[in-house]
């Protein structure tokens, strides 16, 4: 168990790493450059990855709603976003912005778009305390001298 | 334009940032429904590279005639081209967490505990080529606000 609790804070550990790196890329080559290198650079590894696992033949990609596509540019839009602004915020303080972003933007998604219902008294009651919570963190944030 | 400005400008980017991760994330799932997730983060990285490379193309043109700023940085070192690499490993470690008895809720929280102390450590020690920046309480609650509304949310899921 506890190898898989490092295993999920590598997790997170990776995710901040690929910002800051692209982050730091995007100081010399701009934010869009940055985010191409982000991709492509992905795209072979997942390509080797797949390549040695193989590739599984069982995907239909004709029943996916064309617009789930727009995926991949909405990922260089914001890879490209992140990697602009994060070298001035510096890596905790652009981290946290984005997570409260994220999970603003994911409760908005699952309320409007999967259609879920605010069921029950406990589920209102955390969705308001967390989104109170992570609002407060914003405008904590923000009265902050950079 | 001022300082705070500027600030606030960089603030809302990243929050919005982060709303378009969510989307993505939702997006490449629906993908991930039909194949699985390797395939439709090797699918994303794919379009997404093209849709930069075509960004960088409309960028050069409209400012072609713009001189670059007196404070870019010396080139990048080889390193900071790579964090293409961290990032697709992550699809990789994150179904092994979720589909692992540690499940889909304590994979997220301590993914986010994981970005959050790597950006504490990244800022205070510089590591990454990045400014070095002193932590103060303020952070701390930041961290501790953002962390604890995350995990009510994620809690209000189970």
């Amino acid at each position: 168990m506890l190898a898989l609790i490092l295993l999920a804070l590598l997790n997170g550990a990776f995710i901040a790493v690929s910002r800051a790196l692209n982050g730091r890329l995007s100081l010399s080559e701009g934010a869009f450059k940055a985010s191409s290198w982000n991709h492509w650079v992905g795209f072979v590894g997942l390509s080797l990855l797949l390549a040695f696992s193989g590739f599984p033949m069982g995907a239909d990609y004709t029943g996916v709603p064309a617009f789930a596509y727009l995926g991949g540019v909405i990922g260089a839009l914001y890879v490209a976003i992140n990697s602009h602004v994060l070298p001035r915020l510096g890596t905790l303080t652009a981290t946290l912005l984005v997570i409260s972003g994220q999970m603003l933007a994911g409760l908005v998604i699952d309320w409007g778009f999967a259609g879920e219902a605010l069921v029950s008294g406990r589920t209102i009651t955390l969705q308001i305390t967390g989104v109170s919570l992570l609002l407060l963190g914003i405008l904590l944030g923000q009265r902050r001298a950079s | 334009m001022t300082e705070k400005q500027i600030r606030s400008l960089d603030i809302t980017f990243a929050l919005g940032s982060g709303a378009l991760l969510a989307t993505m994330i939702s997006l490449n799932s629906q993908v991930a429904q039909h194949s699985s997730p390797w395939v439709a983060s090797w699918v994303a990285h794919g379009i997404g590279g093209l849709a930069a490379l075509m960004l960088v193309r409309l960028i050069s043109v409209s400012s072609s005639r713009r001189r670059s700023q007196a404070t870019t940085p010396s080139k990048a070192p080889r390193w900071a081209y790579l964090g293409g690499l961290p990032g697709a490993m992550t699809v990789v470690l994150a179904a092994i967490c979720v589909n692992s008895p540690l499940g889909l809720s304590a994979t997220l929280v301590l993914g986010l505990t994981g970005q959050i102390l790597t950006g504490m450590l990244a800022d205070r020690f510089g590591w990454f080529g990045l400014p070095r920046r002193s932590l103060g309480i303020r952070d701390i609650q930041v961290a501790v606000s953002v962390l604890a509304g995350s995990g009510l949310l994620i809690l209000s899921k189970v």
